[in-house]
């Protein structure tokens, strides 16, 4: 069962070094950060995104960069509090 | 054939007469085959010359039937003429000699894998002699440690005096004679105290020791052995101290007995107390017994019953109880036990490897429930088992590994016989098992801990025979890495200086040198000193030499602690860099054994100390320096060294003590065997010193001044002594023992002053003999060595080496010559014409060189040496392969010419140096060769007639070598006739030969073109069909290269027949083991295919399809594919797409067969990966048949179809087949459960392909429904395709990411994207 997967070990590891991706073992608030970090990059990367959302917040767009910048610390609020073991 | 022809018409004549004669040969020889006689036909005699009355005359013409005489005959041929069976056989002299052969040769014997046994030295081998101790006493069961932490009461010492205090006091304590009340209740009632014999001055402890050498033990060793631990015990007796009422008796009355000063402790190692190894304390109440057969037990079977792995007849001793049937419910639980621990064993020892790991975890788990004494009780024996194999050495070995980390401290009572058996494995041959060993016994001492392990090895260092000592000394340097050098050293160091036994001392020393090692690796990192700093070490000022101004502010009193040897303390030791207090201390105490008593100790250990003494100078060329590599092994550098001292027939008792001199048996048993990186440094060459009594006179001259050097003039000092000494003169003593009796020193001369000076005496004035020399020397040199040398290359040429050196050489000296003359000139013509300016302008440079070189070496082409030839040839063509051509005149030209025809023709070895240099030359030449090329030709025609095939093969190779050069020289005539010469032998023999002349025709074929080609290609061609039946692959190789050259450029010139004649016999070539032969095939069939249209060749191709071979198959749908390919509208014939081909694969489909159905796949997968973004014209045609494979049975079928589909999503990706491929996709998504490697690979690589095609937010619908599943086996497969997407399309999935609910403490809402301008 074991070395069945070995063969794409080498693939995972390189998944793995890609923060957005996850596992089996990943809950719904982890998902959901990354999806809204990964939301803010892309926002703050296409242009004509960044000055739909300027216009519509009626904001500088510096000023809507830096709040998506901010929002990325902690997109969803705080963690969940773990069950403890 | 009259001669070598000259010119055009000479050759063309002789061209005719070939072909005449090969006319005559096939159709004709009719008016021969008359005055023959026929293979099977009787001939008849010349009656007047054989008289009439036959040849047979005054033979038996008949065969007595029982004639003696003629018995070996007939026996030969009785034995096969039985069979009447035609056909090729081996000689009946080798059948006949098998079949005498006694029953149970076995013909494999020698290849057989050795067991373990078989492989030892005799050395080595002593180990199957070693008893098996029985079990012991856990003496630290109880925590008998706390009484010596009372006794630490000592707040004045540093913490390392205490412990090493503590430690000793607690081996003192091991090793004290045990009292009366210890003794009874040790041994089992029924054992008493002996009496001595009357006369005889015999104490208790003496009784004490008789019972630990049974008869047994004494009969383990050889006579030498008993008589020397004979003489030992003697003299052990007379020396040992006198007891209290002894004295008491001795003593005339009013004595009184002082009280021993406070502080006072007395030495009370009695190091030979225990000199036994098997001392039956407890257990078994004999050491040995002799293996008793139960003779109740009834053999039912020499199989064990149950689900058991085969038993092997030499391992029935072991495994005897498992023969016997019983019940086991009536078994004692012991008994049980023990029948369940034989089973696993034998399961782990002969099992398949399910079985053995099953058995392996079960004896681990139950590890501690089986206990110690069973185990080990049957493992150990098993062991020492003299069939045992490696493998199975292996397995037992690890099954101890494991129990061993389970049993912890039960294992105590067991350690030496653990040791006994695994300790050879130290010294074994084999890598493995010394690493093995290795393992075991630090996992060993880990779960037994020090103490045990001390007192459990403590006797055998002692032991009297010197294999048990090397072994113990091997396992202590084990044990000390493994707990920690430090914690070893005060045990160490109260055996170097044990007064009482040498091979104690000896033991003690030579364990030293692997554990230090391990010390200096631990060393060598500095988180690994601790509080003392190398500087504070740097300065080992001992006491006895005191000198004030070398302390070190630095240096703490606990550096110097440990230098208990003051009077012999040498500064010697102090070398700068790195000493730690550990190695002071054992410095320290090996010092003192250099003024041992023993010459044995006293001999090694100098040669310890110093090596340490050096270790700091390793240290300094840095980690793993060079140094590692001029020592590379222990007996290298040094044993040679050594020899010349000690070789000397008595300077050792026993060669193989010494640590260094290599014994020619292979192994030494006091040297490491393999010395691992660390360790080499230890074995610096002054790490040696001559043995004998001079080791004081070497080891010591370590000069107080020392310390006021820099290590740059210490580490000088230090060579400059050591060269000195090894060139030190010898001694009379030593030449005394070199030289046989008999030999007698001459008395030097009246009036000899010895030069004493070393200096002196190589740069002393040269004497009038001197000057004589000198000037005989100049003459030599100018006037004889050229001639000589001359003469010398001459006739050494015949050595090959030889020739190739002085070959090689010669031609780098000319380029040499030659880039430095051309550059001298480039610079002179330069500097005359700018001065110093930085452009170079004018002339071009002009190659000066080849036609020197050549001109004086080109007569020597003709020289009569023919390797001398040889070496001319090659400098030929090494000059002009590097200079070219270009300044050859053409007087040289034409002897050049001559040279080499010359040298071509005379050659008697055929050599590729000719080859090479013909081709070379003539390629260098170019057009200039013309003239000389109907000459050339006329020679490789003779040679092609030639009767040895190397010569014909020769000349073939020639000719495609200079293909290129007589098109250049447009001597096409010349070619054609050459091509019709080769064609005529197409009927060669010699696969060799016929590989090369179809290469030559190759060569002319590509350079003359189709059209000009003599013979014509269509006569050509159908005497190639019948060669691709040949089964050498130069043959194929050319063959099939010849074929394909012609089916890709005159396709026309063959019949479509020829070419489909030719396309059966191509598939027996996709069997080739050659690569390049497959693919030349493949290539040909794609050739073929274009030229006579695909449909033939695919139905070839399809029905081959059916075979049953793999590679043949893979072959096939490559070669489908390819004709798929080449038939693409991106080839010039628009007749041929593959919509020509597709629908015959798609028929061949309905065949029910699951080899073609995947053929097809296959070649539908090759197909849409070649055809790229036409697929989107052919998709909706597939579809249903990738419908089909994707919901069929067979993993392969859906497999290949998911390539497939990957492939052909590539390729229409933004062709709007959207579509389709969605509908595929549909019939891809179910395969993601599937197990199967390749299957999940295909279907992972289908949905990447799709994702391109389709987009990722397609994919990521499919995706979303399994992230969150109950199933982890769900989620683990959708994240993973999650995954890939993602790293696939990041950015494209953001505005599909679904929309969550926010719950009540976290905001999962994206608001941006809800705004509306």
């Amino acid at each position: 069962m074991g070395d069945r997967y070995n063969i794409y070990s080498q693939l995972e590891h390189l998944q793995s070094k890609y923060v957005g991706t996850g596992h089996a073992d990943t809950t719904k608030f982890e998902w959901l950060v990354n999806i809204h970090r990964d939301s803010y990059a892309s926002y703050m990367g296409h242009y004509n995104m960044l000055n739909l959302f300027s216009i519509n917040e009626n904001e500088a767009k510096a000023r809507v960069r830096f709040n998506f910048m901010e929002r990325m610390l902690q997109p969803c609020g705080p963690p969940p509090e773990k069950p403890e073991e | 054939m009259s001669g070598i022809a000259r010119t055009h018409e000479d050759i063309e004549a002789q061209i005719r007469d070939i072909q005449n004669r090969k006319k005559d040969v096939s159709e004709g020889g009719g008016e021969e085959k008359q005055k023959r006689v026929g293979l099977g036909e009787s001939g008849y005699f010349d009656s007047d010359i054989y008289d009439g009355g036959g040849k047979f005359e005054g033979y038996v013409k008949s065969i007595a039937v029982n004639d003696e005489a003629d018995d070996d005959d007939f026996d030969y041929q009785a034995s096969f003429n039985q069979n009447k069976r035609s056909g090729y056989t081996a000689p009946a002299a080798l059948l006949n000699d098998i079949a005498q052969s006694e029953k149970d040769y076995d013909p494999f014997a020698d290849r057989r894998q050795k067991t373990v046994a078989e492989k030892e030295d005799e050395y080595r081998a002593i180990r199957r002699r070693m008893i098996i101790s029985p079990e012991r006493v856990d003496p630290f069961a109880e925590g008998r440690h706390c009484v010596f932490m009372l006794e630490c009461h000592l707040a004045a010492m540093t913490p390392e005096q205490i412990q090493a205090y503590r430690w000793e006091r607690e081996i003192d304590e091991r090793n004290r004679p045990l009292t009366d009340d210890e003794l009874e209740a040790m041994f089992p009632p029924g054992y008493k105290v002996l009496q001595p014999p009357a006369g005889e001055c015999t104490t208790l402890i003496q009784t004490l020791i008789c019972p630990s050498h049974p008869p047994g033990h004494l009969a383990a060793m050889t006579p030498e052995q008993i008589q020397a631990y004979r003489w030992e015990r003697e003299i052990d007796e007379r020396n040992r101290p006198l007891t209290d009422d002894e004295l008491e008796a001795m003593f005339p009355p009013g004595y009184k007995v002082l009280q021993p000063p406070a502080g006072y402790i007395p030495i009370r190692t009695p190091a030979r107390k225990l000199t036994a190894t098997p001392t039956p304390i407890a257990g078994t109440p004999t050491g040995f017994f002799i293996q008793q057969e139960d003779k109740t037990a009834k053999y039912m079977d020499n199989q064990p019953k149950g689900n058991l792995p085969f038993l092997k007849p030499e391992d029935a001793q072991y495994f005897d109880k498992l023969l016997v049937d019983v019940d086991e419910d009536s078994l004692s639980p012991e008994e049980a036990k023990e029948r369940k621990i034989m089973k696993l064993l034998l399961k782990i020892k002969n099992g398949t490897p399910p079985m053995r790991k099953a058995a392996l975890r079960q004896i681990t788990d139950k590890a501690r429930e089986f206990g110690a004494g069973p185990l080990f009780n049957q493992i150990l024996p098993l062991l020492m088992s003299p069939t045992l194999e490696d493998q199975e050495r292996h397995l037992l070995v690890k099954v101890i590994d494991r129990i061993l980390y389970k049993l912890d401290d039960l294992v105590r009572p067991y350690v030496h016989k653990i040791l006994v058996v695994i300790e050879p494995l130290l010294i074994d041959e084999d890598y493995y098992a010394r690493v093995e060993g290795r393992e075991i016994i630090s996992n060993l001492a880990k779960a037994a801990g020090l103490a045990t392990m001390i007192s459990t090895m403590r006797p055998d260092i002692d032991n009297i025979d010197e294999y048990v000592r090397n072994t113990t000394a091997r396992a202590f340097a084990v044990v000390a890495s493994a707990l920690g050098i430090p914690s070893l050293l005060p045990f160490l160091k109260a055996v170097c200086r044990s007064k009482k036994s040498w091979q104690a001392r000896h033991t003690g020393d030579s364990n030293l040198p692997p554990k230090f090692r391990a010390a200096l690796l631990m060393f060598s990192d500095p988180r690994n000193w601790g509080g003392v700093t190398p500087a504070a070490t740097r300065w080992d000022e001992t006491p006895g030499h005191p000198k004030p101004g070398a302390e070190t502010p630095g240096a703490t009193p606990s550096t110097r602690l440990w230098d208990a040897t003051p009077g012999h303390a040498t500064p010697g030791a102090a070398t700068p860099g790195r000493e730690t207090p550990s190695h002071d201390k054992a410095q320290s105490s090996i010092r003192r054994n250099r003024w041992d008593e023993t010459p044995k100790t006293e001999r090694e250990t100098p040669g310890h100390s110093s090596g340490w003494a050096e270790t700091p100078k390793t240290d300094r060329a840095g980690p793993g320096g060079d140094l590692i590599q001029e020592t590379p092994t222990p007996g290298g550098v040094s044993s040679k060294r050594r020899s010349r001292w000690d070789e000397t027939p008595q300077a050792t008792p026993s060669g193989a003590m010494t640590p260094s001199a290599a014994t020619p048996g292979g192994m030494t048993p006091s040297t490491p065997i393999t010395p691992h990186v660390g360790s080499t440094p230890l074995m610096t060459p002054s790490g040696v010193t001559p043995t004998g009594n001079k080791a004081m006179a070497m080891a010591t001259p370590t000069p107080g001044h020392l310390a006021a050097m820099t290590p740059e003039q210490i580490q000088a000092y230090r060579w400059e002594r050591e060269i000195d000494e090894r060139n030190r003169p010898l001694t009379d003593d030593e030449l005394e023992a070199m030289f046989p009796p008999g030999y007698k020193v001459l008395q030097p001369p009246a009036g000899y002053i010895p030069i004493r000076t070393p200096a002196r005496k190589l740069t002393a004035t040269p004497t009038p003999i001197q000057g004589f020399i000198v000037a005989c020397f100049f003459i030599g040199c100018s006037m004889f060595a050229p001639t000589v040398w001359h003469l010398w290359i001459y006739t050494r040429s015949a050595n090959a080496n030889f020739y190739f050196g002085v070959t090689l050489a010669f031609a780098t000296s000319q380029i040499f010559l030659l880039t430095d003359l051309l550059f001298a000139y480039l610079k002179r013509d330069y500097t005359l014409e700018n001065g110093i300016q930085k452009t170079i302008k004018g002339k071009p440079a002009r190659l000066v060189g080849a036609s020197e070189i050549i001109n004086r070496v080109v007569d020597d082409l003709k020289d009569e040496n023919e390797q001398y030839r040889k070496m001319v040839m090659e400098s030929i063509e090494k000059t002009m392969s590097n200079l070219g051509a270009a300044d050859i005149d053409s007087r040289l030209e034409e002897q050049l010419i001559d040279g080499i025809l010359y040298a071509f023709q005379e050659q008697t070895t055929e050599d590729v140096v000719m080859l090479n240099g013909f081709g070379t030359i003539v390629n260098q030449l170019g057009k200039r060769v013309k003239p000389y090329l109907p000459q050339i030709c006329g020679t490789i025609l003779w040679r092609l007639n030639n009767k040895s095939a190397k010569v014909r093969q020769q000349a073939a190779d020639l000719i495609s070598r200079i293909a290129v050069v007589m098109k250049t020289c447009q001597e096409e005539k010349l070619m054609g006739h050459l091509g019709v010469v080769l064609y005529e032998y197409l009927g060669e023999e010699y696969p060799e030969v016929l590989g090369s002349i179809l290469g030559a025709l190759k060569a002319i074929v590509n350079v003359i073109g189709m059209t000009k080609m003599t013979p014509p290609i269509k006569d050509l061609l159908p005497r190639l069909t019948p060669i691709l039946k040949n089964r050498h692959e130069k043959v194929q190789e050319n063959c099939i290269d010849l074929v394909g050259r012609i089916a890709d450029r005159g396709p026309e010139y063959v019949s479509a027949r020829e070419w489909m004649r030719i396309c059966f016999e191509l598939l027996e070539l996709l069997k080739a083991h050659k690569k390049a032969i497959r693919r030349a095939t493949v290539n040909t069939f794609g050739y073929i295919a274009k030229a006579i249209g695909p449909h033939d060749v695919l139905a070839t191709l399809l029905n081959n399809l059916k075979v049953q071979e793999r590679q043949n198959r893979v072959c096939t749908t490559v070669a489908i594919a390819i004709v798929a390919e080449t038939c693409s509208p991106f080839t010039v014939l628009p007749t041929c797409s593959p919509f020509t081909v597709l629908p015959a694969l798609m028929n061949e489909y309905r065949v029910p067969e699951l080899n073609v159905q995947n053929g097809v796949l296959k070649a539908l997968s090759f197909l849409f990966e070649y055809i790229g973004e036409m697929g989107k014209d052919y998709i909706y045609a597939v579809t249903p048949l990738l419908e089909d494979a994707l919901m069929d049975r067979d993993l392969v079928h859906r497999q290949t179809a998911c390539a497939t589909i990957k492939h052909m999503a590539l390729g229409v990706y933004g062709f709007g087949c959207e579509d389709a491929l969605t509908h595929l996709l549909n019939y891809v998504w179910p395969n993601i459960f599937e197990t199967s490697p390749h299957l999940v690979q295909a279907f992972m690589d289908a949905v990447e392909g799709l994702r391109v095609a389709l987009g990722p937010v397609r994919i990521l619908q499919y995706v979303l429904q399994g992230l969150f599943h109950p199933a982890r086996k769900v989620r683990d497969v959708y994240w993973k395709i999650y995954n890939s997407l993602y790293i696939g399309g990041q950015d494209a999935l953001i505005s599909a990411y679904p929309r969550i609910q926010n719950d009540m403490k976290n905001v999962y809402l994206r608001y941006e994207l809800d705004y509306v301008l």
